[in-house]
């Protein structure tokens, strides 16, 4: 409890050392919101921006996500909404499942269409260069705070970018914050834990 | 399950097989590839990825090799941590996941901090007595044994 003060606390400038770059990897990891350990995930001390550790209910575990193509989870961004008393922020993330048979079907699209998500993307940026805590821009999170919910789940026979496949639009609205990143330690820490989200139990 | 000799002993025969050309998966055959997928995680605790290299089954085959002949079979840990979780410490640079997870490297980790327990998805019911010192269960092995038990020298 408190009050937020809401005041700006860094220059605003960039990198010369290690230049901003757009795009996302082709890799994730999607998690059916429901399996978070919320009551054990574990914030970062100073940043409450970041996450340091996500553990999932024991015996679930999270899927991979691979989007191959020159630009991966393209339609992904976030965007400020207003709201009455407090602004929020609204997170699109794009994919495509570049297959459809009936086991994509029942297994991926159907729960899609109607439960909550967490997806953890890694950012071409990874901010090596930064003093201290290097690395910690790579890896994002979205859905943590209200789900990531389907938005558009189309699956068009002669689409020139799915061939075919399932192009899918996850939007998570009213999230309080603007970015949620997980990093602990360093990158080569927080991608193995990344990556044990992802072993079966 | 396999002896370490036993799962060394298939090994050996199929890397003969895959370097008779250049490390190539082309010479393995469809149960050699399950044999791999089944073994692999058995051994350096860790899943097998399958991805479309050429030499993916080589490659694991060389780095079972590789750990076999110089180490025994790791022994399955009784504990299990929850997915997503790794476990560190300022005094080891190692992380630890379930894939290199061993009984003593967990209860370490817990000794230091019992609250750790919530990171484990898995445990055994006694891990409370198995973190306390060894001076301390000794002393509770003593103080809860039958008088009966304990023998006075003359």
């Amino acid at each position: 409890m408190g009050l937020c003060d809401e005041l700006i606390k860094q220059d605003i400038e960039s990198s010369c050392d290690d230049p901003l770059v757009g795009g996302i990897e082709p890799n994730g990891v999607i998690i059916n919101r429901q399996d978070i350990d919320y009551d054990n995930v574990v914030f970062d001390n100073a940043r409450k921006n970041v996450i340091k550790t996500l553990p999932l209910k024991a015996g679930k575990r999270g899927y991979k996500i691979y989007v191959p193509g020159s630009t991966p989870f393209t339609g992904t961004k976030a965007t400020m909404e207003k709201g009455t008393n407090r602004n929020t922020f609204t997170n699109d993330l794009g994919l495509v499942v570049m297959n459809n048979d009936p086991d994509v079907c029942a297994n991926i699209i159907d729960p899609m269409a109607n439960g909550d998500f967490v997806v953890i993307y890694e950012n071409k940026y990874k901010n090596i260069g930064k003093a201290a805590s290097p690395g910690d821009s790579a890896f994002q999170i979205v859905g943590y705070y209200q789900g990531a919910k389907a938005e558009t789940l189309e699956n068009d026979k002669y689409s020139e970018d799915t061939e075919g496949g399932w192009s899918v639009l996850l939007k998570e609205t009213k999230s309080p914050k603007s970015g949620l990143f997980m990093f602990n330690t360093d990158i080569t820490t927080t991608r193995t834990a990344i990556e044990s989200l992802t072993e079966t139990p | 399950m396999e002896s370490r000799d036993e799962i060394l002993k298939v090994l050996e025969e199929m890397y003969r097989r895959v370097s008779v050309y250049t490390r190539s998966d082309n010479n393995l055959t469809k149960t050699d590839k399950q044999f791999i997928e089944q073994h692999f995680p058995l051994v350096r605790r860790r899943p097998f990825t399958k991805t479309s290299c050429g030499q993916c089954y080589a490659d694991a085959i060389i780095e079972m090799l590789v750990y076999l002949r110089k180490n025994e079979l790791m022994a399955k840990s009784n504990y299990i941590l929850k997915s997503g979780v790794v476990l560190q410490a300022a005094s080891d640079p190692k992380v630890y996941t379930n894939a290199n997870l061993t009984d003593a490297v967990a209860e370490r980790y817990l000794r230091d901090n019992p609250k750790r327990i919530r990171l484990f998805a898995s445990y055994p019911d006694d891990w409370d007595e198995r973190i306390k010192p060894k001076e301390r269960t000794r002393k509770k092995e003593i103080e809860d044994s039958e008088p009966e038990d304990i023998q006075i020298p003359e």
